[in-house]
């Protein structure tokens, strides 16, 4: 394995190539297959595998701003990106990604930064994980309702976002027009909603797609794809923004990033073509599964579950590296599945 | 059972020069200017993100895939 070690500079260390490539495909199948994932799999894995919180959460940020800016590119050729929305409300975000560096910077400086920031991961994942479970439990709901009545479950769904005319978005203070959805939005919400999200990216080094495709979607009427491509352009925004803020201090590791990088290309090209063969709310459910194994990859991390010499936990980084693994194996095996199905229909016709 | 911690950092196990070399490189580019440093790393991050995103969709269509969104949503 020594062939495949290379020195991280910032971390001070030797570490495998092949774990980093493995990390940057497993975070860019999720991302090709789900349209998000990085950040919440990248800084807690990194964390695990022995980075410091500070650097873990530095290098998710820089390899978030090397995947978002194919992905806003994609969505800037097919129309989805409101730049108006998008400029506001990312803009509010690298104001929040400082606040949210300079309490990284305090939990430092008192030496707490991987317990508080750890612990801080604990819940959100579960709560995400539970956002994911009930989504994809009340879709299957919507959809079993749709086939019901004789609605095609497309049609149900684009009801429930579906929002015509001009209308005034908690109109209080000065408010902007958004074209892609034909509303006027207070300008207050837009700074709020970026303040919040950019600094939960800047304490945890994640993107914050979970949090503004929802929000956009539900509380302003985006249409969903247009929210994606928006919420990437504030992802890019952020990240790169936190990228730079956190690389000034010495806590990128470039090198992981590249390597990442490496493999996210691949995977995420993989996950995006497992969209057209592997369907249902099975997989999305086991989405969910994979941030509760990496949940409790972080609660073992912080009780030392099996501890090494150092007092690390030997298992945290194979339950939170093993879960993102398996979730790759199952979605690319299904995709696989069908492929050689379809070959043989192909055949036999 | 086998040690993570280990196996996967072996410090002094395999450095080649040139990586090495740019560890150095970029070390000492650090150490003088931190905030060219970071700038000139986040626009690295951001061309090495398009161009090899753009490499890996040009080689899918020569090699007679047909690229698809990346970022599916249902």
């Amino acid at each position: 394995m020594d062939a495949f070690e290379t020195f991280l500079p910032f971390v001070g260390t030797d570490f495998n190539v092949l774990i980093l490539v493995a990390l940057g495909f497993a975070v860019g199948v999720l991302a090709g297959f789900f349209g998000m994932g990085g950040g919440w799999v990248i800084t807690p894995a990194l964390y695990s595998f022995g980075f410091p919180m500070q650097l873990a959460i530095g290098t998710g940020l820089g390899s978030i701003t090397a995947q978002g800016a194919l992905a806003t590119m994609k969505h800037r050729k097919m129309g989805n990106v409101d730049y108006v929305l998008g400029g506001t409300v990312g803009a509010s975000m690298v104001l929040g990604v400082e606040g949210g560096k300079r309490v990284v910077n305090l939990l430092v400086s008192m030496g707490l930064a991987g317990t508080v920031v750890g612990w801080i991961y604990v819940p959100l994942l579960l709560a995400l994980a539970a956002y994911i479970a009930r989504d994809c439990l009340l879709e299957a709901r919507r959809r079993a309702a749709a086939t019901g009545s004789g609605d095609s479950p497309k049609d149900a769904g684009g009801r429930r976002n579906g929002r015509s005319g001009k209308r005034k978005l908690f109109a209080i203070g000065p408010s902007i027009a958004l074209s892609s959805c034909g509303v006027e939005v207070s300008v207050g919400l837009l700074v709020g909603l970026g303040l919040l999200v950019g600094f939960l990216a800047g304490l945890l080094g994640t993107g914050g797609g979970f949090a503004l495709v929802p929000a956009f979607v539900y509380l302003i009427g985006t249409p969903t794809l247009v929210a994606v491509g928006t919420s990437l352009l504030c992802v890019l925004i952020s990240g790169a923004y936190g990228a730079f803020a956190y690389g000034r201090q010495g806590s990128v590791e470039i090198v992981a990033v590249l390597w990442m990088l490496a493999g996210a290309v691949v995977g995420t090209q993989l996950g995006a073509a497992a969209t057209r063969y592997v369907r249902g709310y099975g997989i999305r459910l086991l989405y969910a599964v994979m941030l509760l194994l990496a949940s409790s990859g972080l609660v073992m991390k912080q009780f030392g579950v099996l501890p090494n010499a150092e007092g690390e936990s030997r298992l945290a980084p194979l339950v939170i590296l093993g879960g993102a693994a398996l979730m790759c194996v199952v979605i690319l095996g299904r995709m696989v599945g069908s492929l050689v199905r379809e070959r043989r229909g192909a055949r036999g016709d | 059972m086998p040690d993570p911690a280990q196996w996967l950092f072996a410090a002094d196990l395999g450095r080649t020069e040139a990586g090495a070399g740019f560890s150095r490189f970029l070390l000492e580019a650090y150490r003088g200017h931190p905030t060219l440093y970071a700038l000139a790393s986040v626009i690295a991050l951001l061309a090495a993100g398009t161009l090899l995103g753009w490499l890996t969709e040009v080689a899918l269509v020569l090699l007679g895939y047909e690229t698809q969104n990346a970022d599916h949503v249902e």
